[in-house]
């Protein structure tokens, strides 16, 4: 039953999906496309929740669910399951394209039509193809042979809340770019008496697409900070990258659509980024789900999948790249502004994004090609980035403090040392005293602090300053950027670590706390059992500060262990405990980290998220005035 | 059924206990006194690559072939090599795989120098632009 509902309406997609595209294609009237449009929602919208309905019921006759579910898993993660293998993960993709597709049709008026319709008809050429993907290589609703008592389970590293919900935002980042690369493709093949305002269309798709993907990779590292149990959050890990090159992009997007809107200049730069920021997303797909690159994220080694998607982004890619070679001359103009401007800092923000994501893109494909092409094998990990992207990030992060204050045009120079001076001193001051509680100099460290500060005071006084010409949403997020540096810094620069064998009694110490190992029991989960460490933290006074208890788990379904890190927070420094192999004997090998500021890399992220969601609705709201 | 999952509790308590393997690197035991050694020892095995792992360091990782480079390295420091005398004896017996920072080399070559590129790209542009608006 669930099987045939479910695979019905996926077929329905599919033939809703041609015929918008057709139906387009023939200029048909408002009324069949719209029919195309809501009947693609709806199916889109049966077939996934269809999928979520086996899993919450348990129907194992259904193989996605019996290969990923178990009857004893919470609710949450049964719910989860949806998405956290391969079929299922598709079939939200699709979803969140064609809610998109239906956004964009939202906008449909009579001065518009013609820009509309091409991009929901190249929305609807690339929702085909991942239903027809869907369908011929993944198709979630295939029913198993035999009859089933129970799942097989669901990886437990998988069965957390940040990673329940880290998909679904993520999928709003890289999906949403789809609105954009098909509305860049419908400006470029405008004839010239058809030219529209597109930027004022694209941008707060591009808005929304953004802060999604922010807060989907945030939500991913907190995830790695607290169940990788190194007591890091970014690995420069391929899977990573591949989320990471699109945010760049596309955080080039939105500052050039600025000028786009303000001065008509940059127009196919800004045309080229959000098409080869939809590109990215689809290559990182790529990457992650061939199985080229394994990790958690690689759900089945399939090279018949890995090729579909391979040939699906060469046509997409080609095509666009064609187009926009042989259309954006038209959207060229002659608009140059001066160095010192605000258009000329957006100009470097931009360079240096792109520069960044080249270089992050060539460090993830390049063992690839060594591998191809010679018998070599390399590998590029964490120290290849730091030493690239770092020195290239940095002048990018001073230019962030000082552009949003410069004028458009041109700002004379004194002008802009007048405008700067409060900050320099709001910076210096603070950095002092942060140098001061950690005692500690390092280069890098020093380095962070003062960007950190420089871009917090700048936007504070923006904030004091009230001035309305001030994006409100700008000031929201480039705050969050300020406080995720300061996290990053404080985490990085001055983490410490303490390693050893710990019996019960036996007390440790690490900066200015002692922390006493009380005991340790065994503790019984839903679908689990485990065995928890309780740690006393004192301070110097003697004063109980908290209990850390650490859990090893194991779950007897899949077979599977896991450790769970116990973190205590506070706006100055985590103290993070996990559990390691052990016995009542020997004691248990237990590390403990002291980490820095780490809480303010998440308060980043949130309010990167908020200002990320302001200025969509100030841009949305822009763009209705606009249409009326 | 309630005797077969408490069964299934108890087997499950004790495999927690006997395997809840050390997943995370550096164990106690193989520290060294040292401090300075064992610091040279943490940055060295940073930059090494799990060769069996998934894009992970061997200081990193609980794989029993990471565990013996470690303490091999450990050992090369005590012995009085130098950081470039330990790397290249890992290379040597283990390829440049094994290095996490490529070093530089003919078949890296555009690793290393093409971001340069990019960045003299971007300044081109950058200063082009900067000229034309002049003109303007």
């Amino acid at each position: 039953m669930v099987t045939l509902l479910g695979t019905l309406s996926l077929w329905l997609t599919l033939f809703f999906s041609i015929s918008q595209f057709f139906s387009l294609k023939k200029n048909q009237s408002l009324k069949i496309i719209k029919i195309c449009v809501i009947g693609l929602l709806i199916f889109s919208l049966i077939s996934f929740f269809t999928l979520m309905y086996a899993y919450i019921v348990s129907d194992f006759s259904v193989l996605n669910v019996f290969q990923n579910s178990h009857s004893t898993k919470p609710l949450i993660y049964k719910i989860s399951a949806v998405w956290g293998n391969h079929e299922g993960s598709m079939l939200l993709w699709i979803l969140v394209l064609t809610i998109f597709n239906f956004f964009i049709f939202k906008f449909y008026n009579k001065e518009n039509f013609i820009f509309i319709s091409k991009t929901l008809e190249t929305q609807a050429f690339i929702t085909f193809g991942f239903i027809l993907f869907t369908i011929l290589t993944s198709n979630p609703f295939e029913e198993t042979i035999k009859v089933h008592a129970d799942g097989l389970g669901f990886n437990p590293i998988l069965q957390d809340p940040a990673l329940a919900i880290h998909p679904p935002l993520l999928y709003f980042g890289y999906v949403g770019f789809s609105a954009v690369f098909s509305m860049s493709i419908a400006t470029l093949s405008l004839e010239n008496n058809q030219k529209i305002a597109w930027y004022n269309y694209i941008k707060p798709f591009a808005v929304i697409a953004w802060t999604f993907l922010s807060i989907g990779i945030a939500l991913g590292s907190l995830w790695a900070y607290y169940e990788l149990g190194w007591g890091g959050w970014w690995f420069w890990d391929p899977v990573e990258n591949a989320s990471f090159m699109p945010w760049l992009l596309g955080t080039a997007l939105l500052h050039s659509l600025i000028i786009v809107e303000k001065r008509k200049s940059l127009q196919t730069w800004a045309l080229l980024l959000g098409i080869l920021t939809f590109l990215l997303s689809m290559v990182g797909t790529f990457l992650v789900r061939s199985g080229i690159l394994t990790s958690v994220h690689t759900f089945a080694l399939d090279p018949s999948r890995g090729l579909y998607i391979l040939l699906f982004i060469a046509l997409i890619g080609t095509y666009s790249l064609i187009l926009f070679a042989s259309k954006s001359k038209r959207y060229f103009d002659n608009n140059y502004f001066a160095f010192f401007s605000k258009e000329g800092s957006i100009l470097v923000n931009n360079i240096l994004m792109a520069v960044v994501c080249s270089t992050v893109l060539l460090g993830t494909i390049y063992p690839l090609i060594v591998e191809a092409f010679t018998n070599n094998k390399i590998s590029v990990g964490e120290p290849y980035y730091n030493s690239t992207v770092i020195p290239i990030i940095i002048p990018a992060i001073l230019v962030m403090g000082i552009g949003p204050i410069l004028g458009w045009k041109k700002e004379k120079k004194y002008e802009i040392l007048k405008k700067i001076l409060p900050s320099i001193f709001l910076t210096i001051i603070p950095t002092f005293f942060i140098f001061m509680i950690y005692q500690s100099l390092s280069f890098i460290g020093v380095i962070g602090i003062l960007l950190s500060f420089w871009i917090i005071s700048n936007n504070l006084m923006m904030l004091i300053q009230k001035n309305k010409k001030y994006h409100k949403g700008m000031i929201i997020a480039h705050l969050g950027v300020g406080l995720l540096i300061l996290g990053i810094t404080g985490s990085s620069v001055w983490q410490k670590e303490n390693v050893s064998k710990m019996k019960i009694k036996d007390t440790v110490n690490i900066e200015k706390y002692n922390i006493v190992f009380d005991k340790i029991e065994e503790s019984v989960g839903p679908n689990y059992v485990a065995i928890k460490g309780n740690f006393l933290v004192y301070d110097k006074e003697r004063n109980i500060i908290t209990k850390l208890k650490p859990e090893n788990r194991f779950y007897h379904v899949e077979n599977n262990f896991t450790t769970e890190a116990s973190i205590h927070t506070n706006l100055l420094r985590d103290l993070y405990i996990v559990l390691g192999a052990g016995n009542i004997n020997d004691g248990w090998i237990v590390r403990i980290y002291y980490n820095p500021l780490v809480i303010w890399i998440w308060i980043g992220a949130i309010i990167i998220f908020l200002g990320g969601i302001t200025s969509a609705n100030i841009n949305l709201k822009k763009l209705k005035t606009f249409d009326q | 059924m309630k005797i077969k999952k408490k069964f299934i509790t108890i087997t499950s308590i004790f495999l927690v206990n006997l395997f809840a393997f050390n997943l995370y690197g550096v164990e106690p035991d193989e520290i060294l006194k040292d401090q300075k050694q064992e610091e040279r020892a943490r940055i060295i095995s940073k930059n090494i690559r799990c060769m069996i792992c998934q894009n992970q360091s061997i200081d990193e990782s609980s794989a029993p072939l990471a565990k013996d480079l470690r303490l091999l390295i450990r050992e090369k420091i005590k012995e009085g090599k130098n950081n470039k005398e330990i790397y290249n004896f890992l290379t040597e017996r283990y390829g440049d795989f094994i290095l996490l920072k490529p070093p530089f080399k003919l078949i890296t070559f555009l690793l290393w120098l093409l971001p340069f590129v990019f960045l003299f790209i971007g300044i081109f542009l950058i200063f082009s632009h900067n000229k034309k608006s002049k003109k303007v």
